[in-house]
């Protein structure tokens, strides 16, 4: 009986010991075997691979999301209550700005390692801000004080609001902020101050009990 | 017959003496004491003033 979708593949039976010789027909069935399998796994890739870029583009058919910072991420200055961050967050499609949109945005807080704490620790891993702002032009802008060092995830949904019928976009932003630069100077002194007061103590300690050791 | 009474002063120096690993712990103990007070405490009247060295010091936390 033939199988469906494989070309005629006779099965050969598989010798329990391979001959030394192997006979050129088994060898022909085996390989055309292994050729069909590999076309038919080539189909199957190509099938994914044509279905998964159809499913992405229509994720984002409505367009994307670009997410820009004033100052650069790489220049926040964390807890700067008089400096705040303007994040400036823009919805596009492939005919221009989405217009009449509604987003939806989170900003979730980065988390510290188990041992080094930020200053303030009750933030650590919290939803920050999570609101829906209209956004007519597409556009979205707002200030805001970061407040300690880390990656935050700022994850936005531009869905379409009254007028509009283009498909909900998200996309998820990492933004890595760096910890001031005073603070890590400072941090360095008070290592370095501790340091030294622990290095006098053991210099005054040890000298007196050798001193006391000499005159007993 | 008077008697005769003879004074002697004698002075003696009582030295308390502990040993090296006892004078370390205690400076350990004195010095963790204060670095907590000043920087890890949560009572208002110190920690106030020193808030905002709590927060330039980069691994202090402060709320």
């Amino acid at each position: 009986m033939r199988e469906r979708g494989v070309p005629c593949t006779p099965r050969a039976p598989r010798p329990a010991v391979a001959p030394s010789g192997a006979s050129p027909r088994g060898a022909r069935a085996r390989r055309s075997a292994t050729r069909a399998s590999l076309a038919l796994a080539a189909a199957l890739l190509a099938v994914l691979l044509v279905a998964g870029a159809a499913f992405g583009q229509g994720a984002t058919t409505g367009g994307a999301i670009t997410l820009t910072t004033v100052p650069p991420a790489s220049e926040i200055v964390p807890d700067e209550l008089e400096q705040p961050t303007r994040f400036v967050i823009e919805a596009r499609g492939p005919a221009g700005p989405l217009r009449n949109a509604v987003f939806d945005v989170e900003l979730t807080a980065p988390t510290s390692g188990p041992f080094v704490s930020t200053d303030i620790p009750a933030i650590e891993g919290t939803t920050l801000l999570k609101s829906r702002f209209p956004a007519p032009d597409g556009r979205l802008e707002f200030d805001y004080v970061i407040p300690i060092r880390g990656t935050y995830k700022l994850k936005v949904q531009a869905l379409p609001g009254a007028g509009a019928s283009f498909q909900p976009v998200t996309q998820e932003f990492d933004l890595a902020v760096a910890e001031r630069r005073s603070e890590i100077v400072n941090f360095v002194g008070l290592a370095v101050g501790l340091f030294l007061i622990g290095a006098v103590a053991g210099y005054v300690l040890g000298y007196f009990n050798r001193a006391g050791r000499a005159t007993a | 017959m008077a008697a005769n009474f003879a004074t002697r002063t004698i002075t003696r120096t009582a030295t308390i003496s502990i040993n090296l690993v006892i004078q370390v712990t205690v400076f350990l103990v004195l010095v963790g004491l204060v670095l907590w007070t000043l920087l890890f405490t949560p009572y208002a009247n110190i920690h106030d003033p020193l808030h905002a060295l709590r927060h330039a010091l980069y691994i202090i936390p402060c709320h």
